[in-house]
């Protein structure tokens, strides 16, 4: 009786995490569609990090929150920023010179790893964030997996055959037995007859 | 009965139903990290400086120093004194400076002894002589030591001066037994020199065969090589090629060869050699 309790227990556990979870997706992704630009949780955005230029302060394949907005003109030497390089590269390094020219303000920087400062200084309209701190180590390799195709194929889709199968397995095994039962009863009435 | 299979369906029913929302809850936790984060490739550039060396237009100049100073120079000063050895760039102008060295021992073979002065010889026109000094602040043997021209061909890419000898003249008189010493440690550095030396033109001669060989393979100016080779020497070649160095290397170590010869003769029969070779680097710029 007490194992039942606890697995109708663990059952709606279950099944209320399952139902936050779904929430906090919705909202997740309704928020930032409203908002528009870059997904964001609480203000923050994460970023996964590719390569080791800030070790060991940060580690590749760890996760970073940064926080997107603001006077992008406040920071100062020894800052960690987050920039677009180009379209689609976005950098994170430590400043390690403020170059303010009156009219603008650009930033050398530098990754801690790294024996140079980066070639190009940094214009502050190119800033996108800063990193405060909060970092988390590996997710990032995992989320990087996750989007691969093999990732994909093996978190996604072998997940679900395992369902499938051991619902079909479930099923199958039901009803062999239904059949066994079956064909005792039948032939207890046979031999009645 | 009926009430144990509904019970029997319902538990199968659960467990697919527990399964079905872990993997919901699976799916939608892979879904929103990647998510939140597939947008954002935050890579991190890794910046390095290399400084690459590229040697470009560097080689041999076709250089070639020589100490021109025969014998043994005998300074009967007392220290400190300043002492110095004649070089000589017999072969084309250098394109850049080498250095020398300046070694000192107070009794015995120089080249084992320490070194006292380092310095840097600036480029010599072709046959430009200078001479370098050193004061000498003790009593002993002197020897300088010059490099050759970085990627020199040929067989010293360093050579030594005569030795420079430098002793208090009252000294010597009263100690006469040191002297003979010093005579015989000196005798001794000669004739390592010469064997050196004579060691040196086996080589040459050998290298100069070769060269003899290819100048004959060599169809079409093979001719007009030799010839001039026999009536310019040095100066046919206008730029430091390969062939020409050798060529040049050839002519100019068949000189040396009899030079070394007369001069290793003089040393054994012991006469003053310091006169003649004064008078021979003017023959040789009078030769060219």
């Amino acid at each position: 009786m007490k194992l039942k309790t606890v697995g109708k227990l663990i059952s709606n556990v279950i099944t209320v995490i399952m139902f936050v979870v779904l929430l906090l997706m919705l909202f997740l992704v309704i928020s930032s569609k409203a908002a528009g630009g870059e997904p964001q949780v609480l203000g923050y955005q994460l970023k996964s990090v590719l390569s080791g230029s800030m070790e060991p302060g940060i580690q590749t394949g760890s996760i970073i929150a940064v926080k997107p907005g603001g006077d992008m003109t406040r920071f100062k030497e020894g800052d960690v920023i987050t920039f677009q390089e180009d379209e689609n590269k976005l950098i994170t390094h430590r400043i390690t010179e403020v170059i303010d020219s009156g009219e603008e303000v650009m930033y050398r920087t530098k990754g801690d790893n790294n024996n140079a400062v980066d070639i190009n200084p940094v214009l502050s309209e190119n800033i996108v964030a800063e990193y405060t701190g909060f970092t988390i180590p590996y997710v990032g390799y995992f989320i990087d997996f996750a989007q691969s195709k093999n990732g994909s194929a093996l978190l996604l889709i072998l997940p679900g055959l395992i369902l499938l199968g051991y619902s079909g397995f479930n099923i199958w095994q039901t009803l062999s037995q239904l059949e066994k039962k079956h064909i005792a009863s039948d032939d207890k009435i046979e031999k009645s007859v | 009965m009926r009430q144990k299979r509904v019970r029997k369906y319902k538990r199968v029913s659960q467990r697919i139903i527990l399964g079905a929302q872990l993997l919901t809850i699976w799916y939608v936790l892979i879904f929103s990290m990647g998510y939140l984060t597939s947008e954002t490739m935050a890579s991190f550039s890794s910046s390095s400086e290399i400084t690459v060396k590229v040697k470009a237009g560097e080689w041999w100049d076709g250089s070639k120093l020589a100490f021109i100073g025969k014998g043994n120079q005998n300074e009967k000063v007392c220290p400190s004194t300043e002492i110095s050895v004649k070089i000589q760039n017999t072969g084309f102008t250098m394109i850049g400076s080498t250095t020398y060295e300046v070694y000192y021992i107070e009794n015995g073979n120089p080249k084992n002894g320490k070194l006292v002065k380092e310095g840097v010889l600036e480029p010599l026109e072709k046959d430009e002589i200078i001479s370098l000094s050193h004061i000498a602040e003790q009593e002993g043997f002197y020897m300088f030591k010059a490099y050759q021209r970085e990627g020199y061909i040929g067989k010293k890419e360093v050579i030594w001066s005569e030795k420079v000898k430098v002793k208090c003249k009252e000294n010597t008189e009263e100690n006469g037994e040191s002297e003979q010493n010093d005579k015989q440690i000196e005798l001794k550095i000669n004739e390592e020199m010469i064997s050196e030396k004579q060691e040196d033109n086996l080589l040459e001669e050998s290298e100069k065969e070769k060269v003899k060989k290819e100048v004959q393979q060599d169809n079409s100016n093979s001719d007009e090589i030799e010839n001039e080779q026999s009536t310019k020497g040095n100066e046919i070649i206008p730029e430091p090629s390969n062939e020409g160095s050798k060529l040049t290397v050839v002519e100019e170590q068949n000189k040396e060869t009899k030079k070394e010869d007369t001069a290793s003769k003089q040393l054994t029969e012991g006469t003053s050699p310091v006169s003649e070779a004064n008078q021979e680097p003017s023959q040789e710029g009078e030769e060219q």
